[in-house]
């Protein structure tokens, strides 16, 4: 047992309103991940917050529009981690022993979504840099869920301000042979600290497409993780993923997946970010290859600029039953700047014999030799390193089956270029 | 048309150039020939502008303006045209896209006016068959899985759309068979006109039976260190280069 440490003031702010009185005593004696956490290391969290903060009050601001829109799209907002009633429908009491324990609301056929008066118990236990995901767990939960094989496209907002401190936790079930196109945003003013939490239960057959939007949120610190599960394949049929995170950097910032396939299965787990002036981002990936023939293409890219301080950390551990693995994953960053910088870890951990995995992470600063072509063919230099630094980015974009989708997303990175 | 004088390029330490002097008048191909490793791609980076390739002295003119003081996609604007010798790919660049952008931002330079999408297309199309890059390669990102042979073809299409007063061809002829080669003779040979110049770059003669010069330069140790007319390029083929070799030193 180590010996505890001096928490922060926010620290024993946030630990004393834990509902769960074990995890507080755990995080008491651990404190938030940070610089001396194997898995933090390069996102000081604990660094980045270490004033008390008090839960957050009610979202003041304003709803603008949606940094990106989704086709006949529900859309379901959170604000300041509270979950807001679907328009429309009328919801209907979940009893639990005759007791209330929230409400459901049918919002299209096959579509429903739950908002629950708490949260789930943490019936694991938490290990190091786990912390956030387990905290984020203890919040009343909201699930959505498309049942069998239905096909519906959500966006979920999630409106964040203040400077205090909030959080959510959503449960979302893509039931067999279902499709969920699935657009999920984080559009933060102010300077608030937001622990936010999904989890995905992908059935047998089924498809997932997501997409998590954070735009610029300079003053935020934001953790999000997603908590994947990727079911066997049936009838020969996988279930298929593909997520692409799109982040424009916060204060501090972490986009953590932790996904795990238990068979034959399709994903792509692709991430793009652009980081400007002092801003910091940190895509952090664990998946676990738990059954036969699951099939993984991870394309993530990077752009810094300014004093911005990029993080990929990829991890692939493919277990012994994991036979016949095939695993790519890719990190590339362009640095534009001689104070950004960009920590990179790659890492493959495998114990069957039989599986195709491979790695590349590279960083460095534009090509100079194709800068010069487009120059020599009478581009300006701006120009030509637009054209440059949009094609480097584009490339994860372009893997975006919907057009519409696509080109927002587009739109959004070159706005922070 | 274009005139070096007392070139001087030092790269990584190592003068490259020493003193170079060349002419080339309006309306005459030059061929520039000579060993590895003599400067020949460092004077065509030079002219062109590359930034790591600037000049201890001497200077560069075209048509009696200095290029020094430009920077390359100015020199473009005002008609000098590098077929590079390795052209890059440029995955996630829209190859016409790119070509018709690069084309109306030279024009706006020159306050010309810009090239409509439909006239764009007729002239792109028609010198895409004379190059031999079919349809469907032109729909890839710029030289996305080009082969050497389809890189140079690309750059014979933009020679082409360009319509350049100076052209530098930096070993054009490498990693070409004989058809490519015609092909090459057939850009040039429709470009070449009385207000236009060329500079070839080949390590052989083969070329220049399609692209026939009007002067031939030896380039070695820097510097011209011989000059004739186009019966030099054979001469240079069965007796190599080892003759001048001490007029470099």
């Amino acid at each position: 047992m180590s010996t505890p440490i001096a928490l922060t003031p926010f620290e024993s702010r946030l630990f004393a309103d834990l509902p769960d009185r074990e995890l507080g005593e755990l995080l008491k004696s651990r404190g938030l991940p940070g610089r001396r956490t194997e898995t933090w290391r390069w996102s000081d969290l604990r660094g980045a917050l270490r004033e008390e903060r008090a839960p957050s009050e009610a979202y003041a601001g304003e709803v603008g529009e949606a940094p990106v829109t989704l086709d006949g799209a529900t859309v379901i907002t959170l604000k300041n981690g509270v979950p807001q009633a679907p328009q429309g429908v009328e919801p209907k009491p979940i009893l639990v022993d005759g007791e209330k324990r929230g409400v459901t609301y049918v919002v299209e056929d096959g579509l429903i979504v739950s908002l629950y008066d708490q949260g789930r118990d943490i019936e694991e236990s938490v290990a190091a840099g786990e912390e956030l995901a387990a905290m984020a767990t203890l919040r009343p939960l909201m699930s959505i869920s498309v049942l069998p094989t239905f096909k519906h496209a959500v966006v979920v907002r999630r409106l964040s301000d203040g400077d205090k401190g909030h959080g959510d936790n959503i449960f979302i079930t893509v039931s067999e042979g279902a499709q969920l196109d699935i657009v999920e945003t984080h559009e933060i003013t102010g300077k608030p600290f937001v622990n936010s939490r999904t989890e995905i239960e992908l059935d047998a057959q089924s498809v997932c497409n997501r997409t998590i939007i954070q735009p610029k949120a300079s003053d935020a610190v934001l953790v999000h993780t997603s908590v994947l599960r990727l079911d066997e394949e049936k009838d020969g049929v996988p279930v298929k993923l593909h997520q692409t995170t799109l982040a424009l950097g916060a204060a501090l910032a972490r986009h953590e997946t932790r996904a795990e396939y238990l068979g034959k299965s399709e994903a792509k787990i692709d991430a793009l970010y652009c980081l400007g002036d002092r801003l910091h981002n940190d895509i952090t990936t664990h998946v676990t290859f738990c059954g036969e023939e699951a099939k993984t293409d991870q394309l993530v890219k990077g752009i810094g600029n300014g004093q911005a301080r990029g993080v990929f950390q990829g991890k692939f551990l493919v277990e012994r039953a994991a036979q016949r693995t095939d695993a790519k994953m890719a990190h590339h960053a362009l640095i534009l700047s001689k104070g950004a910088h960009i920590n990179a870890k790659p890492e493959l951990e495998i114990y069957a014999d039989d599986v195709e995995c491979a790695h590349g992470n590279t960083v460095g600063a534009l090509d100079s030799e194709a800068l010069f072509y487009l120059r020599q063919r009478g581009l300006p230099e701006d120009q030509a390193r637009a054209i440059l630094i949009d094609a480097f980015g584009g490339e994860v974009l372009e893997r975006v089956q919907d057009e519409t989708l696509r080109d927002q997303l587009g739109a959004l990175f070159r706005s922070a270029v | 048309m274009l005139n070096i004088e007392n070139l001087s390029v030092t790269l990584g330490g190592n003068k490259i150039l020493n003193g170079l002097n060349l002419r080339v008048p309006a309306g005459e191909v030059h061929a520039i020939m000579g060993p590895n490793g003599a400067g020949k791609s460092t004077l065509s980076y030079t002219v062109a502008g590359r930034e790591e390739y600037a000049p201890d002295t001497g200077d560069i003119t075209l048509e009696g303006e200095s290029l020094l003081e430009m920077g390359p996609d100015e020199r473009a604007a005002k008609g000098v045209f590098l077929s590079f010798q390795a052209p890059p790919a440029i995955p996630g660049v829209a190859t016409m896209n790119f070509i018709r952008t690069a084309l109306n931002a030279q024009r706006t330079v020159r306050g010309e006016e810009e090239m409509s999408a439909a006239d764009f297309l007729k002239v792109f199309r028609t010198h895409a068959k004379t190059v031999g890059l079919s349809p469907e390669k032109l729909k890839r990102p710029f030289n996305d899985g080009f082969s050497g042979g389809e890189k140079k073809r690309m750059e014979m299409l933009q020679m082409a759309m360009f319509e350049p007063r100076f052209c530098i061809m930096d070993e054009t002829d490498s990693g070409l068979d004989i058809d490519a080669l015609r092909m090459v003779g057939e850009v040039v040979n429709s470009l070449r006109g009385p207000d236009r110049g060329f500079l070839v770059i080949t390590h052989y003669q083969r070329l220049l039976d399609y692209v026939k010069p009007d002067r031939i330069h030896v380039l070695a140790g820097g510097r011209i260190v011989h000059s004739g007319g186009p019966e030099l390029a054979r001469e240079l083929e069965e007796s190599g280069y080892e003759q001048f070799a001490s007029e470099a030193a």
